[in-house]
């Protein structure tokens, strides 16, 4: 296997770990999963759907942070014609 | 508070404003940028928290409970993949100088000049009604502030040169104006103003977390406390609850779904995170920093609503201030100036961006490109094009802002915040289906891009804000009730009959996917021009052009170097101009002033950098007018994307040839080796073979010679020469017999027909007919064969042929005297055992491994040559090995040799097992 197919075959993994966790997010924050939080009670006085949500919110931060945290995704990819330092053009 | 008061110190916030954005950028000149960091990028983008945010949410969850999270949910669900979507569009955006969402659009679908107009066109149509709720909301705060507590009369209409918030949307525009405009920049960046959103977005946070905990714990004993008292009255338990507010899974989809694509495609959000985004990289962390500052800017916002509802009596006061009013009712007036001002800044960071983002989309697509067909750009314009752009754009800011200002005179006041936010989001998520299929789907067209636009933006503006033009009076209500032209299928909020849903999903759901309807369809029976193309296989396939294995230059143009210098002088002033060359000059080691024409890389390059300044299909006219394009059909231009496909598809199957071919050398050589080896055995073989041959035919020759020669032969000598010359012959025979014989297993590779035979019969057989020859010699031959069966698959006549050279071989060896042979047969684990053993002189040791090759013969000085061919062993074991059979040979304890051949049993003998 070349290198450019190894680099793809890595970067199809975590394509489809971020695609899973969007779906995930999508899922756990619409209904009908949502229906099942949303009922008129408390959950150590705080609503229990507000909890809900904010928990979901949070973990979906935690797992994108742990996701995108990774060497290959803080590469130095510049654009094509990049100038490098942004003040060379004033 | 003392108006005057209030204006001082809304004056200073802004005063100190522009003293950051002004450091910011003398900063960056001397190389210390202060916002190319993740973080910095990070809170620019939370210029997506306006007034809205600040303000409206509060009014939104005192009105719908959890309603008014939505619009942070959606982009926080496709939080995953923004560093997937973000940085493919920051990377098509960086490379092509893309500024903007109707850039993108135009350059995208063949750098249309009309398709950049119609977004453009649309954008400002869809973000003007937002602006002007940003206005609305200092006005209003800057009234809570001044007249608290509120009485419906100290609201009096005031003329305009009057209201607070005239001057202040003045003030914008001075900001705006001073950061965005101050210079054409290729890569339109403005280091000081995103310095100073960075900052509003941080102030804006502290001053809403703040008041939340101000209110939360200072007003309330804690979430516990607040969310108990409220939770007792039925009017507020309600919010606790989707049902309670009448929040559908519908309604909440569409408002998750048209904010994820909001939160990428507002103007002020383009902007942010891909114009002046500094690295693609700072994506991944933005892409949970931001989701995480939604949701602390978003924590306190039910509590202040409980809090409020709890605190004033029902309609006393508006839900929309009470970030002002409880910190007011408190007696924290200081507070609530904090407060104001974060409210403030989260209103201005929206107006100045937004205005920034809009000037550079209408003067680089809506006026630029109509300006430079109507005048043709030779030396008659005049030399101060930069001048004159930017004087469009400050015009442009202007403009919007009053009109901004002008709506929320006319119809602003009457609406939220929220319901007009909204219509600003169901605008631009018309844009989603375009940007997404320009970066995913190389089939989408021009014409399918137009098609979607404009059916979506009909529909929007047809169930959305056209309708609230009846609350204004400027249309009859029966236009509501009756729909369009009387038919009751084209009422506005219920179009096509479609009943029951909110005014947002209503609209969202018909236009969104109306839109993507006609985008496709309009795409698949549609044709690409060539540069419709080339931009597509770009757009798309951006990382194969970054890895640098495409070159982006299938446009092949020719222009004169001069023109080309001109043009950039024009547009970008002197010293840019002259600091682009200078780096092109480098980068392909070239003297241009020496080149009288440009090449396509220079054409290009320069067509870059002024869609950088001016627009995608601004840049396409410019440079097309002094540049000679060499005609290219669609055929050529699919041609040039198919090499480079085919290419790429054509190094992987070299690849995997080289590897195959690899291979199949070491076979070959592996093969050869083995050729060449048995050439050499072949070889050997003949020149073994003659040798033998020759030994016997000089005795018969020599003694025919003698008999011949001599006539007076006695007969008994003449007799006995005779009879060597016979035995001779006949070793000659033999020998000849059994080369043949070899040759024929050798050659035939086809197997031989086995059938099963009775072992213990053949053997018995074959010693049979050598009787004779043991009695000639005056050897005991003893049988010892098995009373049963022995079954083996094998060929009768060459495992008689077997028997019988072993048997003849033993012969050999037998002493001339005294000779015994026995022969045995049994069954050894599932295995037929032959053995022949002799007393004769036995196998010397060394010459055990050899004894089954072709012409070994066992000699020794006292025995002379033996008589045979040196085949005979050799033949019987090429037969065995066919067999599956073994045969090796050992010494017996008492002298002499066992020659022992070990053949499988056909089918195992019940009887023997037994035995």
């Amino acid at each position: 296997m070349g290198l450019l197919e190894a680099v793809v075959a890595m970067d199809k993994n975590k394509t489809a770990k971020l695609l899973l966790g969007f779906i995930l997010a999508a899922v756990l924050l619409n209904y009908p999963v949502l229906g099942l939080a949303g009922q008129s009670s408390l959950v150590c006085g705080v609503p229990q759907l507000y909890v809900y949500l904010f928990v979901i919110w949070l973990l979906i931060i935690v797992v994108t942070a742990f996701l995108v945290n990774r060497p290959s995704f803080r590469s130095t990819d510049q654009p094509l014609y990049e100038e490098g330092k942004r003040n060379q053009l004033k | 508070m003392q108006a005057g008061f209030v204006i001082g110190i809304s004056i200073i916030y802004l005063a100190f404003l522009f003293g950051l954005a002004w450091i910011a950028e003398r900063q960056a000149e001397r190389g210390r940028s202060w916002i190319n960091h993740s973080v910095a990028y990070s809170l620019s983008l939370a210029v997506y928290c306006t007034a809205w945010t600040f303000f409206g949410s509060v009014e939104r969850a005192a009105t719908a409970g959890v309603g008014f999270l939505p619009i942070y949910l959606g982009p926080t669900i496709a939080a995953p993949i923004w560093i997937l979507v973000l940085r493919k569009l920051i990377l098509v955006s960086k490379s092509l100088r893309l500024t903007s969402v109707a850039d993108f659009v135009s350059s995208r679908y063949g750098k249309s000049t009309w398709l950049g107009a119609l977004a453009t066109s649309f954008t400002v149509l869809g973000i003007i009604p937002y602006i002007s709720i940003q206005l609305k909301a200092i006005a209003s705060g800057f009234n809570v502030l001044v007249h608290y507590p509120l009485k419906e009369e100290v609201l009096p209409a005031l003329p305009f040169y009057a209201e607070t918030s005239f001057y202040i949307t003045i003030f914008l525009a001075v900001f705006a104006i001073l950061f965005g405009t101050r210079h054409l920049d290729p890569n339109e960046r403005h280091e000081g103003l995103v310095a100073a959103i960075a900052f509003e977005s941080v102030l804006k946070l502290v001053a809403f977390l703040c008041v939340g905990i101000f209110v939360t714990f200072g007003v309330f004993n804690g979430f516990g406390d607040l969310f108990t008292q409220g939770f007792s009255r039925p009017d507020i338990a309600r919010l606790f609850s989707l049902k309670g507010v009448g929040m559908d899974a519908w309604h909440w989809f569409w408002l998750s779904l048209i904010s994820m694509f909001a939160v990428i495609l507002l103007p002020r959000q383009f902007h942010m995170a891909v114009v002046e985004n500094v690295h693609p990289s700072h994506v991944a962390k933005a892409s949970w920093l931001f989701p995480a500052y939604l949701l602390l800017i978003n924590l306190f916002v039910l509590p202040i609503a409980v809090a409020g509802l709890l605190l004033f009596e029902t309609g006393s006061v508006e839900p929309d201030i009470f970030v002002l009013a409880i910190p007011l009712s408190q007696g924290q007036s200081a507070l609530a100036l904090f407060v104001a001002i974060g409210g403030f800044s989260a209103a201005t960071s929206m107006v100045i961006v937004a205005t920034i983002a809009l000037s550079i989309m209408i003067s680089n697509n809506l006026v630029l490109p109509f300006l430079l067909n109507t005048e043709v750009m030779t030396g008659k314009a005049s030399h101060n094009i930069t001048e004159r752009l930017l004087g469009i754009r400050r015009l442009s800011i202007v403009i919007v802002l009053l009109l901004a200002y002008g709506y929320f005179k006319l119809v602003g006041e009457s609406y939220s915040l929220v319901s007009i936010g909204l219509i600003s989001f169901t605008a631009v998520a018309q844009f989603a289906p375009a940007v997404l299929a320009g970066l995913y789907w190389k089939g989408a067209t021009k014409m399918g891009a137009f098609a979607g636009l404009i059916v979506g933006f009909l529909i929007w503006s047809f169930t959305l804000p056209i309708p609230t033009m009846v609350e204004t009076g400027l249309l009859p209500p029966s236009f509501l009730s009756e729909g369009l032209f009387g038919l009751s299928w084209l009422r506005p909020y219920a179009l096509f009959g479609m009943e029951g849903a909110d005014h947002i999903s209503h609209s969202a759901f018909w236009s969104l996917s109306l839109n993507t309807l006609a985008l496709v369809l309009v795409s698949l029976y549609s044709q690409q021009s060539p540069l419709e193309v080339s931009q597509a296989d770009f757009f798309v396939d951006i990382y194969k052009y970054r890895s640098g294995s495409v070159e982006y230059e299938v446009m092949r143009r020719q222009a004169r170097v001069k023109d080309i210098q001109l043009l950039l002088l024009r547009f970008l002033g002197q010293e840019k101009a002259a600091s682009l060359l200078d780096r092109f000059e480098k980068r392909h080691h070239l003297d241009l002033s020496k080149e009288r024409v440009a090449r396509a890389e220079l054409v290009n390059y320069a067509e870059t950098h002024l869609a950088g300044a001016i627009g995608a299909a601004s840049a396409k006219i410019i440079i097309s007018s002094v540049a000679k394009e060499d005609p290219i059909s669609l055929e050529e231009m699919l041609g040039i994307l198919d090499q480079t496909q085919e290419i790429i598809k054509y190094s992987h199957a070299l690849e995997r040839k080289s590897a195959e071919l690899e291979l199949l050398t070491k076979q070959l050589r592996m093969a050869n080796e083995r050729l060449q080896e048995l050439d050499r055995l072949k070889a050997d073989f003949i020149t073994t073979v003659t040798h033998e041959l020759r030994t016997p035919i000089t005795s018969i020759k020599a003694l025919a010679k003698i008999v011949t020669d001599n006539e007076g032969l006695p007969t008994q000598q003449r007799k006995h020469f005779l009879g060597i010359i016979v035995a001779e012959s006949e070793r000659i025979t033999r020998l000849i017999n059994q080369v043949l014989e070899l040759e024929r297993f050798q050659s035939s590779e086809q197997s031989w027909e086995m059938q099963p035979l009775n072992l213990a019969e053949l053997v018995d057989a074959a010693a049979h007919g050598l009787e004779g020859l043991t009695r000639d010699h005056h050897i005991s031959l003893t049988r010892q064969l098995p009373e049963k069966l022995l079954w083996v698959n094998g060929h009768r006549d060459r495992l008689t042929q077997v028997v019988v050279n072993l048997l003849s071989n033993a012969v050999k060896f037998c002493p001339p005297e005294g000779g015994t042979i026995v022969i045995r047969l049994h069954a050894q684990m599932g295995r037929a055992i032959l053995e022949v053993i002799d007393n004769g002189p036995g196998i010397p040791a060394e010459q055990e491994r050899f004894i089954f090759e072709k012409f070994t013969q066992i000699s020794d000085q006292s025995r002379g040559k033996p008589a045979g061919s040196g085949l005979g062993l050799y033949i019987s074991k090429v037969i065995i090995e066919r067999h599956q059979g073994n045969i090796g040979v050992r010494n017996a304890p008492q002298g002499g040799a066992v020659f022992s051949v070990s053949l499988p049993l056909s089918k195992p003998e019940k009887d023997e097992e037994q035995e």
